[in-house]
């Protein structure tokens, strides 16, 4: 029988971080395996992104019933997309009765970056350090200032578009051209510059010039506006065409599809890491597998799944949890709350090719910035991302508000209204609190598997409740400010999870009594585990989390492999 | 390349019945139906609760259970099973409309000491907007071969989503999320468990 292979590292997870680990670690050298608990993906055969909905009996919509029956939970999925997906009916957790909470789940070779929003925003220091500035919880370990190094190279890395905008506490990058804002957004800049807020375009994980010689493979975007269901020209960033070839071609990198984790193993003479055990997804079949590291990036619920359910003699209450927090200080986004209508100096105009950028305004948070902008009723703060223009059909459509009715009179609104619609919508900063948790299911649910299934508890306290109604009001005012036709303000808060920016349960921090992992992404208790996915996080701030989590794992990744040759690991 | 379990290869487990861990299903009238995969074979099932009452603080069904080979002209009759018993261990919270709750909405609400400040915006599918979605039960151990199934079944998971299409799924809908708010939250509420298990009761038999 053949000497079973030990790896330098397993990487857990081919999404965000995984790939990036992948990449990193490879080209330092290392010999990796990535375990991947979704199946493979052929771009030519599984990505959709120019097939239009009449294409589809069902408009790309599906057949009737098809979400309720098996991805009930997974809002982002389509038609064409639903293979990116998790089947609910396969993968169980549970909550407790009035506490719902969404968890949109990719298990595939990519992961999310497959149909993510592709937003990329550095955190300052008023992140970093933000119990510093109100008081409440613990400061990250790190500053602004470590990490900025690698926004730098990941910006450069996955190709960031954006505009240089000289804004303290949303940091510039290194930025390929921004989307150019279309006729409704330069309105919308207008009118919140009129009630004293600044309009920036969004940055975005999309190539907007030249590939540049190490982009092989990957395309300028062209705006055909599908990214949900897969870049298949790779403009946007994601593993496929960006990370997971480059680990590939060092030749170091093993990939393995439909392998499920079910545990961390653990040497215990050396209470260190040794494997993992999992599962294939396909056959059932059971196998272990070794290294000298681990790297978590299975995403943030599910790195922390693992780690709960690596439970030993000497890690009773799961793997490196001695501190207790294992799986507390859980996040989200909120979103959910802002303002929507149209502007009739933009009706009956033709669509441009521009009206398919997925692109918009983003307006960065202006709350709680600075003494001068202090709110008494809350803490932290919460932007406004925008959008206006034409979109696919049904889009607005859905809203019975602007388009009522049928037959002929509904196609003469629907062709009017076309290039009008305008919207806002929040995207706001939870606070981390210990009651926000997920356990390992006391009461035994499992997955299709046998692996045993979280249960998640999580609800928004008051100051997040506090800052939707200011965002209400807000995003009212600005729209008005616009001289937009209102059609729609406030709303209501989205259950937390449905943002997809769930955060936290692995938290990094400077006493391994109070937190899991240290200032790089390092277990405190096991020295050669590392969680470097959005798990890892100590505040949620306000803006879109992978670019962070990308850095992050950058940085992690240099340590691992200094650490890894030095022979420290 | 990759080593097999040594649990498995010490036990020899692999020579023996695969275990069958969960069976998913959806509420389809008063039955909850389903298929599964084992051994190369797909099966369909159909379990029908017949009488519903609280267990140990937990909700207990009792129904039959119906197994058919799904192969296309296996011939093979269904296999059934009367006297299952179904423990509801946990749920997931729904997101989307809730049902309307058709007993007790002021036990509901009097459960629910997190209903939000009306003055600051509300949740969505959370407090008094919430309902069930899905329920996990455990099914009492069964017998894979009086089943026609070569798995061994003696600890199965049945999930049942709750997605109604009809006003009696919704109104089954209405009844299990009572029952869950009332014996899975923070505290129990027996009368209402009581009240509501005695609704379902009638809901289960048409009466």
């Amino acid at each position: 029988m053949a000497q079973q292979k030990t790896y330098d590292a397993i990487i857990i997870g081919s999404g965000a971080t995984g790939g990036m680990a992948a990449k990193e670690l490879t080209e330092h050298g290392m010999q990796v395996l990535v375990l991947e608990a979704g199946p493979p993906v052929n771009p030519e055969r599984d990505l959709s992104s120019h097939r239009w909905p009449y294409q589809s009996m069902y408009r790309g919509f599906g057949a009737p019933g098809w979400k309720d029956q098996d991805q009930w939970m997974q809002a982002t999925a389509g038609e064409f997309s639903r293979n990116f997906y998790v089947k609910d009916t396969e993968h169980p957790y549970t909550t407790d009765p009035g506490k719902p909470f969404l968890w949109v789940r990719a298990r595939i070779v990519g992961g999310k970056t497959l149909h993510w929003g592709r937003m990329s925003y550095r955190l300052s220091d008023l992140d970093f350090k933000a119990a510093s500035h109100d008081g409440f919880d613990n400061d990250w370990p790190i500053s602004y200032q470590e990490l900025a190094p690698y926004y730098d190279k990941a910006e450069e890395f996955i190709g960031v578009s954006g505009n240089r905008d000289g804004l303290p506490h949303l940091p510039d990058g290194n930025f390929m051209p921004p989307m150019n804002l279309n006729c409704g957004e330069q309105l919308l800049r207008k009118g919140a510059e009129k009630v004293g807020r600044r309009g920036i375009p969004m940055r975005l994980a999309m190539l907007t010039g030249p590939p540049k010689p190490h982009m092989k493979g990957r395309m300028k975007c062209h705006y055909c506006g599908n990214c949900g269901d897969g870049c298949d020209v790779g403009a946007m960033f994601n593993s496929l065409s960006s990370t997971l070839p480059v680990a590939e071609a060092t030749g170091r990198m093993t990939l393995r599809p439909n392998s499920i984790v079910r545990h961390i193993t653990v040497d215990t003479k050396t209470g260190k890491a040794s494997g993992v055990a999992f599962v294939d997804r396909v056959t059932h079949q059971e196998y272990e597998v070794t290294a000298k590291v681990i790297v978590l990036g299975a995403s943030t619920l599910e790195s922390t799944r693992i780690l709960l359910n690596s439970k030993s003699r000497q890690h009773p209450n799961g793997l490196g949890n001695s501190s207790g927090k294992l799986g507390h200080y859980l996040m989200d986004h909120f979103g959910g709350i802002g303002a929507s209508g149209y502007f009739n100096i933009l009706a009956s105009r033709d669509p441009v090719n521009e009206d398919g950028k997925t692109s918009g305004l983003l307006i960065p948070r202006f709350r709680n910035t600075s003494k001068e902008t202090k709110q008494q009723r809350f803490l932290r703060g919460y932007g406004f991302e925008c959008g206006s223009g034409a979109r696919m059909f049904p889009a607005f459509v859905k809203n019975p508000a602007i388009t009522p009715g049928f037959g002929s009179e509904f196609k003469k609104r629907v062709r009017h209204y076309y290039t009008t619609p305008v919207s806002l919508t929040t995207r706001a900063e939870m606070l981390a609190r210990f009651e926000n948790y997920a356990e390992i299911d006391p009461a035994g649910v499992v997955d299709a598997w046998g692996i045993p299934v979280l249960k998640i508890h999580i609800q928004y306290s008051d100051n997040e409740r506090e800052m939707a109604r200011d965002a209400a009001q807000t995003s009212e005012e600005i729209l008005r400010a616009a001289g937009a036709e209102v059609v729609t303000t406030g709303g209501r808060m989205t259950a937390p999870g449905r943002i997809i920016h769930e955060l936290g349960t692995a938290r990094m921090g400077t006493d391994p009594k109070t937190s899991v992992l240290n200032k790089f992404n390092q277990s405190w208790d096991v020295k050669n585990l590392f969680v470097v996915d959005g798990a890892c996080f100590v505040t949620s701030a306000n803006q879109n989390p992978t670019l962070t989590m990308l850095a992050l794992t950058m940085r992690a990744c240099e340590r691992i492999a200094d650490e890894y040759k030095r022979g420290n690991l | 390349m990759f080593g097999r379990a040594q649990r498995q290869a010490k036990t020899g487990a692999s020579a023996k019945a695969a275990k069958l861990h969960s069976i998913a299903s959806m509420m389809r009238g008063r039955s909850f139906a389903g298929r599964f995969d084992i051994g190369g074979r797909t099966y369909t099932f159909t379990y029908s609760p017949e009488k519903a009452a609280v267990t140990g603080d937990k909700l207990q069904l009792t129904g039959s259970l119906a197994v058919i080979d799904g192969r296309p002209n296996a011939g093979v009759p269904p296999h059934h099973l009367r006297n299952v018993r179904a423990t509801l261990i946990a749920a997931q919270g729904g997101i989307g409309t809730a049902p309307t709750r058709q007993t007790l909405p002021a036990q509901i609400s009097t459960s629910r000491p997190d209903l939000p400040n009306p003055d600051l915006p509300i949740i969505e599918s959370t407090g008094a907007l919430s309902f069930c979605g899905v329920l996990y039960f455990k099914i009492a151990p069964l017998d894979g071969r009086a089943l026609g199934v070569p798995a061994d079944m003696r600890q199965v998971q049945l999930n049942v989503r709750l997605a109604p299409v009809s006003d009696a799924e919704r109104g089954l809908q209405g009844e299990f999320s009572s029952i869950v708010d009332a014996l899975y939250g923070e505290r129990i509420d027996r009368p209402l468990a009581e009240a509501s298990v005695s609704q379902l009761n009638k809901l289960l038999t048409g009466s």
